[in-house]
């Protein structure tokens, strides 16, 4: 066997190594930066202005004043619970049966991806573009079946779905903010910042929504993350997500500009089951026909 | 990780030594992850440079939701993104690496290691950007395809895909090399 056939292990045994001086200068330098970083807690000078204070009369009597005055406003804001908007979407992420995202190239008016979720028929159908060929892959939870195809005249690949896959593919399908990356992005940042904004071109171009400025907190965000936001436009009813556009910015570049924007649709059954036929069914069959193997109508 | 969870519990309280150990132990991941996607050694040093700065600058406020290993590969993937998006990146070669090495001690093995090394960079670098870098992020900085399709805002079959179109790809172009 030559190591293009083994090209897996290759990689994994491939490696470089700093040189002294790299390490040398990079530890300086994040030694600098370590220094200037506020340590987490509250430093030693700091502690002690708060015990000088607590020790005045005056500032004790203030102090339990302002303590009474936040005690009543958690009381009063107790009374009226307010779900945030990430809260708002995720819930009813969570009760829609069915979800197609599309994602689209910032200049871009076909998707270069789209997913079909169905939590009703168990099924997930993805449509990629790579290099200019579009794939469709249909997993078939009912039927534990994976099937894929180059486009719907290519010949059908069946592959069989392992009970890891399955559970995995549930668990996303019951969240669905899974599929959702404005509500993945804390995977990697810590926090986020939900802002409502009034923006009368994004109403304009996608009606009955509110709009809202998902941005990163944390400042120690790993690379471009910090210069990322999305603006998440929400149906003002019932709060589904209709569009999302990511915006980023690089370290030197002021404005934001845009990356990509998804947009959100909730088919129903009959829509999805036509959809995969017309995939994954032979060709000249009558759509009303369910002849693919798999199909969540026979379960 | 229960020795990274030490250690970053050291670093919130400005530990240099602490620093020091999580650079040492993950630092030449890291650059051949680098390398392997920069197809340029100066790049990717400069690369784990801010990478590192970067997380020292932030050291106090760093909350991990993921293991460390995988937020410092994130880092260097995103960063390697950012520098990509900025502009056409000009490659010098790996040749300039500090070392390029196998784990085989044997010298005649790591010679002919080093000539496939060599010609695995570059047939890396003749893959699209997303292709090799879900190779790398999979094989070398141990990511899960849904770790990756999160990080990246993608389908989980998506990086499947591309996993698999890059493999497929590699492999004739070795072979293609090799024929030569």
């Amino acid at each position: 066997m030559n190591f293009a056939d083994d090209v897996e292990r290759t990689i994994e045994k491939l490696y470089i190594s700093t040189k002294e001086q790299t390490d040398e200068r990079i530890l300086e330098d994040a030694f600098a930066a370590l220094e200037k970083s506020p340590k987490a807690g509250l430093p030693q000078s700091e502690k002690n202005i708060w015990q000088n204070l607590f020790n005045n009369k005056i500032t004790q009597y203030a102090a339990v004043a302002a303590l009474i005055i936040v005690g009543f406003a958690m009381f009063f804001k107790s009374l009226a619970p307010k779900p945030t908007a990430s809260k708002q979407i995720d819930t009813a992420l969570e009760k829609a049966g069915n979800i197609c995202i599309s994602k689209f190239h910032a200049d871009g008016t076909e998707p270069y991806e789209q997913v079909w979720s169905s939590k009703t028929l168990k099924v997930q159908l993805v449509r990629t573009t790579e290099d200019n060929q579009v794939q469709f892959a249909l997993t078939d939870i009912p039927n534990k079946v994976k099937m894929l195809t180059y486009s719907p005249s290519d010949s059908i690949r069946r592959e069989l779905v392992t009970e890891k896959m399955v559970a995995e593919l549930e668990k996303s399908m019951i969240q669905n903010s899974g599929l959702v990356t404005f509500l993945n992005s804390n995977e990697i940042i810590e926090e986020v910042h939900w802002q409502r904004v009034i923006d009368p071109t994004t109403t304009a171009l996608t009606p009955g929504t509110k709009t809202y400025d998902v941005t990163p907190l944390d400042e120690a965000a790993p690379g471009e993350a910090k210069y990322q936001k999305w603006r998440v436009l929400a149906n003002a009813v019932t709060y589904l997500p209709k569009r999302a556009e990511l915006y980023a910015k690089s370290e030197s570049r002021e404005q934001y500009q845009l990356e990509g924007y998804t947009i959100f649709s909730y088919p129903d059954d009959e829509e999805i089951r036509v959809l995969i036929r017309n995939i994954f069914g032979p060709a000249g069959r009558s759509p009303d026909e369910p002849v693919y193997l798999g199909t969540p109508e026979r379960n | 990780m229960l020795e990274d969870e030490r250690l970053i519990s050291e670093l919130h309280r400005g530990n240099r030594q602490a620093l020091r150990q999580i650079y040492l132990k993950y630092k030449d991941n890291l650059l051949t992850i680098a390398a392997s996607l920069m197809h340029d050694a100066v790049a990717a040093e400069d690369v784990l440079h801010d990478v590192f700065v970067s997380f020292a600058a932030g050291a106090g406020k760093i909350k991990l939701k993921v293991n460390l290993r995988n937020y410092l590969v994130a880092s260097v993937a995103n960063r390697v993104r950012d520098i990509y998006r900025k502009k056409k990146h000009p490659t010098i070669g790996l040749e300039q690496a500090g070392q390029i090495s196998s784990d085989s001690g044997d010298p005649v093995q790591s010679a002919i290691f080093g000539e496939e090394f060599r010609l695995l960079a570059d047939a890396l670098f003749q893959l699209p950007f997303e292709q090799r870098e879900t190779i790398i992020l999979h094989l070398k900085g141990g990511m899960k395809f849904r770790e990756i399709a999160r990080m990246q805002g993608i389908a989980t079959s998506t990086v499947q895909g591309r996993y698999r179109y890059g493999l497929d790809k590699l492999r004739k172009v070795l072979n293609g090399e090799r024929k030569k």
